[in-house]
């Protein structure tokens, strides 16, 4: 169960002219078990505060503790491998690598046998509403939803103790924003995750047990 | 990640990335391997083509030998202090007897017999019975003889059945006996073959071949019916001269043969030579009358001399001109091209060096004597001095002294391997610079010290930079020396002096083309094709995928096809680049391009072989496949490495 907390992070990016102060002395406290989700207008750094949650970039300033261990000192690589899945809004899925092949990659990382890690992908398809005939499908053939489902399923395949869902369901639609919002809640409630869903869709903040606000990469409010 | 399952499902970007990967690979083997190739022909050529600057006779005066002297000084201090001077070379000369080798004689080869240059071949003697003498107004007699004993001759003379000569009182007096008819007497001197003289006259008079000649048409009738023909016509001057008429039966072409000409049929001439009796110091002739067989008169203890002249005569049948030299190509029958080395090797820097025994002869010279490359000869070296002391102005064909024991050195005899063989386009030539057939060319250290240098256009190399002749003419002229002081022969590097330069220019361009292709075609790989992997490197580090195994992927996708673009090219190359040659070979005269012209002026044999192009070629290929992989391993740690791609390319 992993329990990740940030301190003061300060994150900015630094174009010619000017420098972007994503994110400002955030600190948030996530905790295992539950569904949080970071809400926020376009531009307000939750995406930023995301990747520096996956490690995909280093805070400037303050740290990131995961079970009380600065983030920064641990292998990026193993935290993502093993630790934290992370689902794009923009999907990335391996374009010519087929659903089963997009699905079992973590878990080829992790040295878990093909055979197995088949098998799993099988089963987290069906999770994610798609039968097997997807299984050899390339994503260019594949809806937007059904790329999205497919992303969620690779994520849910490794069986991390944190998710990280950067806009999940930007993409869905109705049916589909409920199925995966329930399957990232009991995620959380049944495996417990640490469900962290960065979302500007209020019915996806609805069924979360947190819900931190952010504006102008300042957080500018919690509730519950 | 599987790299290969990567490639094969994205064939066409595959395909098209490994030919344009081949083609510039291809491309930059077939323009290196000509680069190379000119620029190793280029080496060639400028050290196949001597220019060369010879003393021009016609600039000196050679009937003084001190202001030959003086103007070959001259001439060497002009060119020894010149910048387009590469080397001088005085070559040396010196004569060396051979026992076992037997010389070639121009009267081999009929038309071009030249007595001078039988030399000392033609000495000979002979048991005559005088049939005919008449006094000379000096005192002397002209003496016609049958020749009844071949003393000496050398075997490539044919043997007459008559022989004129003359004679006088060598001490000077005119107190001689008169030489009497029906007696014989033994004559020594040089021989000439007077039948073989007038066969040659009248077929160059009536232009047909030596050989078509017959003297059994002379008719003595029909020169007198020709005389009162022209006496009728009111030709009267000249016609004593008229003592015979020779027709050419084929042609009918007709030519008139002098009372001196009508001798000459079956005849030879003997010219006696004027001894030292070492005993007497006294001058005499060598013509003797013997009243005793020839053997009997030679074993007489005071006829010694005479048997020490027989000896000496067939010792100097043995001998041969030496021409010793610091660099064989550099002598101006070489550069000229009217001597060229037929088989073997020329000598070695270490064998010009070290003066080790080694020689060439001509190939004539060798097939005569059953000689072989890698065969030794005797040559025992004797004499030395200018061979045209009694000839200034002649330029060419040395001929070897005459034997004299007293003129050797024992320590001067050793055995020389023959290491080549030279042919000669005309080997009788009688032009500036030639030499015969009989000369041996051994390095000038190998020759005695007292070898001569003489002042003649064949014993002096001016080698200049190849280009620069006209330089050195201009060098010439501002030091005061005659403006034709120097000969140049530059064997028409001249005329492919601006080729050469364009060749190896352009050559070069198509190189530095072909690098920039190369370069641009690794650069459109790597940005267009391997680099659209930057996006599948994000997702796999957004995955937990470490930097190693990044890069082995990203190495392996981006090697694989390289590798097999390498191998396509190098296939290509070695077809292409033997077409490319043979096209450039063979196009050469119809092609204006600097290219062809260089490939064809060189007949193409200055182009590193086949074998090498091949090697090179695999070289090259070799060499851009370990470029590559420098180049995608460097470029996959950078992509792997950048901070913000998991930004630019998941977001």
């Amino acid at each position: 169960m992993a329990k990740i907390q940030t301190i003061d992070l300060n994150f900015s990016y630094r174009a010619k002219h000017q420098t972007i102060h994503a994110v400002k002395d955030v600190n948030l406290l996530l905790e295992p078990g539950l569904m949080q989700v970071i809400i926020g207008k376009s531009g307000s750094g939750k995406s930023t505060l995301l990747s520096l949650l996956a490690s995909l970039q280093t805070p400037e300033q303050g740290m990131i503790l995961v079970d009380d261990m600065d983030l920064q000192k641990m292998d990026a690589d193993q935290y993502r491998r093993k630790r934290a899945a992370v689902i794009f809004q923009a999907y990335n899925l391996f374009p010519l690598l087929t659903v089963q092949e997009n699905i079992i990659y973590p878990l080829l990382l992790n040295k878990i046998p093909k055979r197995t890690a088949e098998t799993q992908a099988e089963k987290v398809l069906e999770q994610v509403g798609m039968d097997a005939s997807f299984l050899k499908r390339f994503p260019a053939t594949l809806s937007g939803g059904e790329q999205q489902r497919v992303a969620i399923a690779r994520a849910l395949a490794n069986q991390t103790d944190i998710v990280l869902a950067d806009e999940p369901t930007g993409n869905l639609d109705t049916k589909n924003t409920e199925r995966i919002t329930g399957l990232l809640s009991s995620m959380a409630h049944n495996q417990g995750c640490c469900v962290v869903v960065v979302t500007h869709d209020l019915s996806v903040a609805a069924n979360a047990d947190r819900v931190f606000a952010m504006d102008g990469g300042t957080l500018s409010g919690v509730a519950p | 990640m599987n790299p290969m399952k990567q490639l094969l499902r994205r064939p066409i970007h595959t395909l098209f990335a490994i030919l344009l990967l081949s083609a510039a690979c291809a491309f930059l083997c077939i323009s290196s391997g000509i680069f190379l190739s000119v620029q190793e022909s280029a080496k060639m050529i400028e050290d196949t083509y001597v220019t060369l600057a010879v003393p021009n006779p016609d600039a000196f005066e050679f009937s003084s030998s001190s202001k030959t002297t003086d103007a070959w000084d001259a001439l060497l201090s002009a060119a020894e202090n010149e910048a387009a001077v590469k080397a001088v070379y005085q070559h040396a000369f010196i004569s060396a007897m051979s026992p076992e080798l037997s010389p070639l004689l121009s009267v081999q080869e009929e038309m071009h017999y030249d007595p001078s240059l039988d030399k000392p071949s033609d000495y000979a003697a002979f048991v005559v019975r005088v049939s005919d003498a008449a006094q000379t107004p000096s005192g002397g007699w002209d003496v016609s003889a049958d020749i009844e004993q071949i003393v000496l001759l050398h075997p490539g003379y044919t043997v007459r059945s008559r022989l004129r000569f003359s004679y006088w009182n060598a001490s000077g007096g005119a107190d001689m006996d008169p030489p009497e008819t029906g007696k014989t007497y033994l004559v020594y001197g040089r021989f000439v073959d007077d039948d073989l003289l007038l066969r040659q006259r009248l077929a160059e008079q009536v232009r047909c071949p030596l050989e078509e000649v017959d003297l059994s048409k002379i008719s003595t009738e029909g020169a007198a019916a020709l005389k009162k023909e022209l006496l009728s016509r009111g030709f009267a001057e000249g016609l004593g001269d008229i003592a015979a008429e020779y027709v050419q039966e084929k042609t009918g072409r007709t030519t008139t043969l002098s009372p001196d000409e009508l001798e000459m049929v079956d005849t030879a001439s003997l010219f006696p030579q004027v001894l030292i009796d070492s005993e007497t110091d006294r001058p005499f002739i060598t013509v003797t009358c013997i009243d005793q067989p020839l053997d009997t008169f030679l074993c007489r203890e005071e006829n010694a001399l005479w048997a020490g002249i027989l000896r000496n005569a067939v010792s100097s049948q043995h001998g041969f001109p030496v021409i010793g030299t610091d660099r064989a190509d550099t002598l101006y029958a070489f550069c000229q091209q009217t001597a060229y080395l037929s088989q073997g090797r020329v000598f070695s820097a270490a064998e010009y060096l070290s003066g080790e025994k080694v020689c060439i002869l001509s190939e004539r010279l060798a097939i005569q004597n059953g000689l072989h490359i890698g065969d030794s000869i005797s040559l025992q070296f004797y004499g030395a001095g200018d061979p045209f002391q009694l000839e200034p102005s002649r330029q060419s064909n040395p001929f070897a002294q005459d034997y004299y024991p007293e003129l050797a050195d024992e320590a001067d005899r050793g055995q020389f391997e023959i290491v080549g063989f030279y042919r000669q386009t005309d080997s009788w030539e009688y032009s500036l610079g030639q030499w015969t057939p009989n000369t041996i060319l051994v390095p000038k250290a190998a020759c005695p010290t007292r070898a001569s240098s003489p002042h003649r256009t064949l014993f002096l190399s001016v080698v200049l930079k190849n280009g620069m002749s006209q330089r050195f003419l201009d060098s010439i002229r501002q030091k005061g020396l005659p403006e034709n002081a120097f000969q140049i022969l530059d064997s028409g590097y001249e005329r492919i002096a601006d080729s050469l330069e364009n060749s190896v220019k352009g050559a070069g361009r198509y190189f530095f083309v072909s690098i920039v292709f190369w370069l641009a075609a690794l650069i459109i790989y790597l940005f267009f094709f391997v680099s659209k992997q930057k996006e599948d490197v994000a997702r796999m580090r957004s995955l937990g995928a470490s930097s190693g195994e990044v890069r082995r992927y990203l190495f392996f996708f981006a090697s694989v096809p390289a590798f097999l673009a390498v191998l396509i090219g190098m296939g290509l190359a070695l077809a292409g680049m033997e077409a490319a040659v043979q096209y450039i070979c063979s196009a050469g005269s119809r092609l204006d391009t600097a290219l062809s012209e260089l490939y064809h002026s060189s007949s193409a044999t200055a182009m590193i072989d086949v074998s090498v192009r091949k090697s090179l070629i695999c070289l090259i290929s070799g060499l851009q496949a370990g470029a590559h992989l420098a180049f995608f391993l460097l470029f996959s740690t950078c992509m792997v490495k950048a901070k913000r791609i998991y930004v630019v390319n998941l977001s």
